[in-house]
């Protein structure tokens, strides 16, 4: 009753109440003042390793080598990224990680596309085993399947070729897909289909014009998440090539590691940084679906 | 599912046709090398070799007597839970943190979730600068702040070495935790905060009694995704140390490598990796009840 | 325009049975309403009318030809779904353009749509994609890509469900003048008796997979076949007494205090007791118990604004109803048929 008339009698006619700062409450301040602080330990804490690695990369080899260590260059340098053009196998680990890494997602896509359609779409006796198999085989460990694998590898003449290390990474990229398609089809109303193929599509019609363009966002995520897995795999690089014309980046940049007498610490920086920017566009790509795709457990872990 | 199936002549053929490739390159990519991996495990392979005598269950034996396994289980469970304990502890600190609105907290987030993006190999190489005796910026911020009064061995001590392995897993891999909990926290409903309010709770009531029995299934899944692929990793620790000094931070995949790609004993390989495979599915079981007692509870 | 007939169609899902044993034929031109509580299998049936599920026994006809194999696009049907099926990723001109281009329709595509569309008054949203539009716009935009390519049966199942109950409204009367217009054979699947009744030229009704009652809405209404039927149409629902292992059935805007009567009327008397009143405007609905000759139980009486005198709650008054507007049924539900109805009211009357 008496705030009422309080505020009734402290306003104009016709114009504002009074104005009520939020920022008056000392308790609310308080609260601010704690997140900011935290939030800016926790960025700097975790963001630290990221920007001591752009930094460096971009360091003389003088001030790469130099104690205690200046946050700055002094001199920014591109050398680094030149070296490891000119002076390592630096472009072959490259082209070599896209091919792995582009032959196995699109082989992932296209056929645990298909699978998943067929097991969101139809009914059939062991429908849900098979998708249960799928899960499991995304938990199953590395190091189990290198062994076998890796037999299979040197009987079918196959070791130390690119072709090998896409279809092992297939044994992780295509149950990925499978799971990750499945509910994301699941997601797309079977009416669509039905209705496009009341107005005169043939069941392939409906999938091609209807399904697919409404898939495709979610081929996309996946697709992404696919060429992350084989981008970083390292123990089916490690343990099925050897040649320097067969390596991947995970593979090369990890052999340099320990050998700085000849690769400076400088060069293994600027690969570093690379190797990382075609990860983070593709991210930024599918940036808003990370969460919901992370969160349905459709990603495994790394 | 909600929606009707189709079920229209032809369909069943197409069903099968779409779905066998997958099929056909799951039984031979992961349930034929299952099969193979067993077999091997009874085999004398010797070095070089890629089959041999059938020696029944030989291989167990001798992984389970040898000192190297047990040394290596041990390693695996401070490897796990050190990790996993630590990423869900922090990972649900920060996504309650990113909870909140504020200024910046899109690219707060950013950089949080970033390490998770970044290949492996980056990662190594990154600490790995940053960890140098001589050189590393680590040893060198911790003496100016005064926390340390030498610097630290870290990859290079067998005392601090797992711990150092552990710092970089968890920092790698908690942003996991942070998306995963930050979808659920997003989904609870601000009624249920607006009613506690108007019912007079404390912060911390709310926290116990709205927000953490809400993201409880899933807090206890992403630990358990956690645990399953701690448990199986390989490469950020044999990148880190390749399983040193010595073995300090020789886990089970690490000794399997060893084992069949370094001592090339590839039948006791595959017993190790079996019996891996099969902790880890043992700890999955004993998991797996207790996150449905934990439910049922709920 | 086309006959369609469904001939003895048992639809199994499993062990379970969705439709058993159900044959309707829906007449040329007319508009028939599947009308049922939901799971009672009447979307099952438009389903496998439409070629989108295969019946398990029996057979679908379609313009005297058998189409119980044909593939959906083949029947020459048009379909509007409950969720209008629109496709989100084309825009509403293409929507409806869609069922054109994919049967290589070798005429002008663009006259084509612009007429489908402005029979339905959507001509100035052709550019928007679905989900920038209302429910209404929609539902019509569903409705200008079915009719575009002049098909000779029309499937609706549900199209209003998905609007408010004012657009709800609008709508069942633009639909039905629209059907009229077009006198193209429609079925048309609902839940809700007052579109059915609104809409139907004939409604079927079903329930458990079976039919109770085809005929129209005057039929259902005033003789529905069984007491399922009797308490599914009209709302308040007809009031049931069961006596002596019968049932009698009188709708409650037919039971009216005895004083609404022509004396001369031959009437059934009896008391109600009522125990609320409802106001619903140009309605009242008394809720009350009825007793006298009639055993002990609830009954709901339906009196318009032209009746001044309401009686109180919580009084007994005299209430009456027409002979003729007493329905029979017997001990497993169904209508006593007309020749034995007098034997029926004789048994009620003693």
């Amino acid at each position: 009753m008496s705030t009422t008339e309080l505020s009734l009698a402290g306003s104009q006619p016709g114009g504002l109440g009074r104005y009520n700062r939020q920022a008056a409450d000392l308790h609310y301040v308080t609260s601010r003042v704690m997140v900011y602080l935290l939030a800016f330990t926790a960025v700097s804490v975790i963001g630290f390793p990221l920007f001591w690695m752009v930094i460096c990369s971009f360091k003389t080899s003088t001030e790469l080598y130099q104690f205690p260590p200046a946050f700055l260059p002094h001199d920014w340098t591109l050398t680094n990224y030149r070296d490891l053009f000119i002076q390592t196998n630096f472009p072959i680990y490259f082209v070599n990680s896209l091919v792995v890494a582009g032959g196995a997602t699109l082989l992932s896509l296209v056929v645990g596309g298909l699978g998943a359609y067929s097991l969101s779409r139809f009914k059939f006796a062991g429908m849900r085993t098979v998708s249960m198999l799928t899960l499991l085989c995304y938990m199953l460990p590395e190091v189990l399947l290198v062994i076998p694998l890796y037999l299979f590898v040197v009987d079918l003449g196959m070791a130390d070729t690119l072709i090998s290390l896409i279809i092992a990474n297939t044994a992780f990229t295509l149950p990925l897909t499978m799971w990750f398609m499945r509910s994301y089809f699941n997601a797309i109303p079977a009416s669509l289909e039905e209705s496009a193929m009341i107005d005169g599509c043939s069941r392939f019609q409906a999938m091609r014009k209807v399904t697919l363009p409404l898939a495709l966002p979610g081929l996309v995520s996946v697709g992404v998440f696919s060429f992350n897995h084989a981008w970083n795999e390292f123990l089916f690089a490690l343990v099925f090539t050897s040649s320097e014309t067969k390596k991947v980046l995970s593979l090369g940049l990890a052999t340099w590691i320990g050998q700085d007498n000849i690769y400076s610490w400088g060069m293994l920086l600027a690969g570093a940084v690379l190797v990382t920017i075609p990860v983070v566009l593709f991210y930024l790509l599918v940036q808003r679906r990370l969460v919901v795709g992370l969160s349905e457990g459709g990603v495994k872990g790394e | 599912m909600a929606e009707p199936n189709t079920d229209l002549p032809g369909d069943r053929l197409l069903a099968y046709l779409a779905l066998s490739p997958s099929i056909a390159i799951l039984i031979l990519l992961v349930a034929v090398p299952m099969v193979t991996v067993f077999a091997m495990s009874m085999q004398h392979i010797s070095l070089g070799e890629l089959s041999g005598p059938f020696v029944g269950l030989r291989n167990f034996e001798r992984v389970l007597a040898d000192p190297a396994f047990l040394n290596a289980l041990g390693n695996t469970f401070v490897w796990v839970f050190g990790s996993v304990a630590i990423e869900m502890a922090l990972g649900l600190g920060i996504a309650l943190l990113l909870n909140i609105d504020f200024r910046m907290r899109g690219i707060a987030r950013a950089v949080i979730l970033t390490p998770y993006l970044i290949p492996t190999v980056v990662a190594v190489l990154t600490w790995h600068y940053m960890f140098n005796d001589i050189i590393g910026v680590l040893n060198y911020l911790l003496m100016a702040v005064g926390l340390i009064s030498q610097p630290l061995l870290w990859l290079n001590s067998t005392s601090m070495a797992m711990f150092s392995v552990i710092l970089v897993g968890v920092w790698k891999f908690f942003p996991f935790v942070v998306i995963a909990l930050m979808g659920i926290l997003q989904a609870i409903p601000q009624e249920q905060y607006e009613a506690a309010d108007i019912d007079g709770a404390s912060a911390l009531q709310k926290f116990w009694r709205i927000t953490l029995p809400h993201i409880m299934p899933v807090f206890l899944l992403t630990a358990l995704l956690r645990t399953i692929w701690t448990f199986h990793k390989f490469d950020i620790i044999y990148l880190m140390t390749g399983g040193g000094p010595i073995d300090a931070t020789t886990t089970l995949p690490v000794l399997v490598y060893q084992q069949g790609f370094v001592d090339f004993a590839l039948g006791r390989a595959a017993a190790t990796a079996i019996i891996t495979f099969a902790i880890l599915g043992v700890l999955l079981a004993v998991y797996l009840h207790l996150m449905k007692r934990a439910e049922a509870r709920q | 325009m086309a006959l369609v007939e469904v001939k003895q169609i048992t639809k199994k899902f499993g062990a379970y049975s969705a439709i058993s044993n159900v044959s309707l034929t829906a007449q040329d031109g007319k508009f028939l309403i599947l009308l049922g509580p939901s799971g009672c299998g009447k979307t099952t049936l438009l389903r496998m009318i439409a070629g989108l599920e295969l019946p398990t026994y029996g057979d679908i006809v379609i313009g005297g030809k058998v189409a119980t194999r044909l593939h959906p696009k083949d029947r020459n049907i048009a379909m509007v779904f409950q969720n209008y099926a629109l496709y989100p990723h084309l825009t509403i001109y293409e929507n409806v353009a869609f069922p054109l281009r994919v049967r290589g329709f070798s005429g002008d595509i663009d006259k084509k749509v612009k007429w489908a569309t402005s029979l339905v008054g959507i001509e100035h949203l052709l550019e928007r994609k679905p989900r920038q539009m209302s429910g209404g716009e929609r539902q019509r935009t569903a409705l200008a890509r079915s009719l575009v390519r002049d098909p000779s049966v029309f499937l609706l199942d549900e199209p209003l469900s998905n609007l408010d109950a004012k657009l709800r409204h609008s709508a069942r009367e633009e639909l039905r003048q629209f059907q009229e217009r077009i006198g193209v054979t429609s079925i048309y699947v609902t839940h809700d008796q007052v579109e059915a009744m609104g809409l139907g030229d004939r409604i079927c009704v079903m329930q458990g997979g079976v039919v109770r009652q085809l005929g129209t809405p005057e039929e259902i209404y005033l003789n529905p076949a069984d007491t399922f039927v009797a308490s599914f149409i009209g709302s308040p629902p007809m009031n049931l007494i069961s006596d002596e292992g019968r049932t009698i059935g009188f709708r409650p805007e037919m039971f009216l205090p005895e004083s609404a009567f022509d004396p001369s009327e031959a009437l059934y008397r009896t008391e109600f007791t009522v125990q609320r009143i409802e106001y619903l405007g140009g309605d009242r609905i008394l809720y009350g118990m009825v007793g006298a000759s009639l055993p002990s139980s609830k009954a709901i009486a339906r009196l318009p604004a032209t009746i001044g005198t309401l009686p109180e709650v919580g009084t007994t008054a005299k209430f009456a109803m027409r002979l003729s507007d007493i329905r029979y049924f017997d001990g497993e539900g169904k209508a006593v048929e007309q020749s034995r109805r007098h034997e029926a009211r004789l048994v009620v009357n003693g």
